[in-house]
């Protein structure tokens, strides 16, 4: 009767101090992808990204954005600079997307595909939203030491069929997102480096960069810094608001 | 030791030590993140045209019947913009100014306007208000807005130009429920 005592008190022990032991049950391809999102985007937050386009002849072109992103699906950017776009704002709500030039009137309605900074990152890729709104996970695996999930889109209406996702196991942020059209063919590829505090104690990595095989010898890097935990009304999310978003500066 | 170390302070001035690739490789400075209370601004455009003319032409005897340039003439026009804003807590002061010089065969003279000088008060995101001469935009067209009765006439070679404003005040409330 003593030694039964003895042997559940021990199970018990090990079944609370598994999870510290690092016994506990792998994580889900569904939950490594929810992770990745709470580490890139945590929440409703503000930050500021630096675009760089890179020429094969060596020319640069930056852009300053400042980014606003509320819930899991609404973006708002503000061009910051250069001086001749300052002022240009872009809505993202879902899969829809806007533009507003100052001086023009209302917001034009942009694709996915398209650049408002031209290069080679796309609307989808400076006004990212979560990759669980987006993707569900087809599939998981492990290639050099890391997780390797393979995203399918929700929908047609998402800029890329397919992604190819290397996760790191320990800091759960991507290094490499290959990212598929329809027909297989590889789009773009994302390098994701610079692990740091890019603000508020969010560590994650600070730049982003791609390269792509239908801009052969073009370069994008976006660098993400100031971030704060900022939560804005809904109101601030929506069209007529893009002309006052630069008074919330 | 001391050749060595004027090698390496040599190499170094002619930049053949290099720093490691990833050191330095992006710059996380974004200055423009830092707001100031204060924004100055300007936009510059200088353009000349030369016009030849055929003073036999139906044309030119109607256009200039009464005072004819001659053959040929000159058209030098300058243009600065000049904008500024100051944020005192939830207030901010804006000015718009624009500046004009036409060299025609006509006339040689400035234009100076106030194309926007307001103050805007934003004490929350749900609420505004906007008093003094700033730019209206009525309707959703690009270079043509049919329903924009108070709007300046775009130019619709570029109609994302600044236009004069309107004196006018302005309460914008907006709240989602």
């Amino acid at each position: 009767m003593k030694h039964k005592t003895v042997i559940s008190a021990l199970c018990m022990l090990l079944m609370v101090m598994a999870p510290a032991l690092g016994w506990s049950e792998p994580l889900t391809g569904p939950e490594i992808l929810e992770q990745v999102d709470r580490n890139l985007q945590p929440g409703d937050l503000e930050m500021y990204r630096k675009i760089i386009n890179i020429e094969p002849d060596g020319k640069k072109k930056e852009f300053v954005l400042w980014f606003l992103k509320k819930d899991r699906d609404k973006v708002v950017t503000l061009f910051v600079s250069p001086a001749s776009e300052s002022g240009r704002a872009t809505l993202r709500l879902g899969d829809n997307m806007w533009l507003y030039i100052p001086n023009m009137g209302k917001p034009i309605r942009i694709t996915s595909m398209q650049s408002v900074v031209g290069g080679v990152f796309n609307n989808a890729d400076i006004m990212r939203l979560d990759y669980g709104v987006e993707y569900e996970v087809a599939d998981l695996s492990e290639d050099e030491g890391r997780h390797l999930l393979e995203l399918k889109a929700k929908s047609g209406t998402v800029a890329y069929d397919r992604l190819m996702m290397w996760v790191l196991k320990e800091e759960l942020v991507p290094t490499r997102i290959d990212c598929y059209a329809a027909t297989g063919m590889l789009i773009k590829t994302l390098h994701f480096k610079e692990i740091k505090d890019i603000g508020d104690g969010v560590v994650r990595p600070a730049v982003m960069e791609t390269e792509s095989p239908l801009y052969k010898g073009y370069r994008s890097i976006m660098i993400s810094a100031n971030l704060k935990k900022r939560s804005l009304p809904d109101e601030v999310f929506t069209l007529n608001y893009l002309e006052r978003v630069k008074d919330l500066r | 030791m001391g050749i060595r170390r004027s090698i390496l302070i040599l190499l170094a001035f002619f930049g053949l030590v290099s720093a490691p690739a990833s050191a330095g490789e992006y710059d996380f400075e974004i200055p423009e993140a830092e707001k100031r209370p204060w924004e100055v601004g300007g936009r510059l455009e200088t353009r000349y045209i030369y016009h030849r003319l055929d003073e036999d032409s139906a044309r030119y005897r109607l256009n200039y019947y009464q005072d004819p340039p001659g053959a040929d003439s000159h058209e030098w026009r300058g243009l600065a913009e000049l904008s500024g804003s100051c944020r005192i807590g939830f207030a901010q002061a804006n000015l718009l100014t624009h500046h004009e010089y036409a060299a025609t065969y006509q006339t040689d003279d400035w234009t100076h306007d106030i194309y926007e000088g307001y103050v805007s008060l934003t004490p929350t995101a749900h609420l505004s208000l906007d008093a003094g001469k700033r730019r209206i935009l009525w309707g959703k067209g690009y270079a043509w807005n049919p329903v924009g009765f108070l709007n300046r006439p775009k130019d619709p070679d570029d109609p994302a130009l600044n236009l004069e404003g309107r004196v006018l005040l302005e309460i914008w409330a907006r709240y989602y429920f």
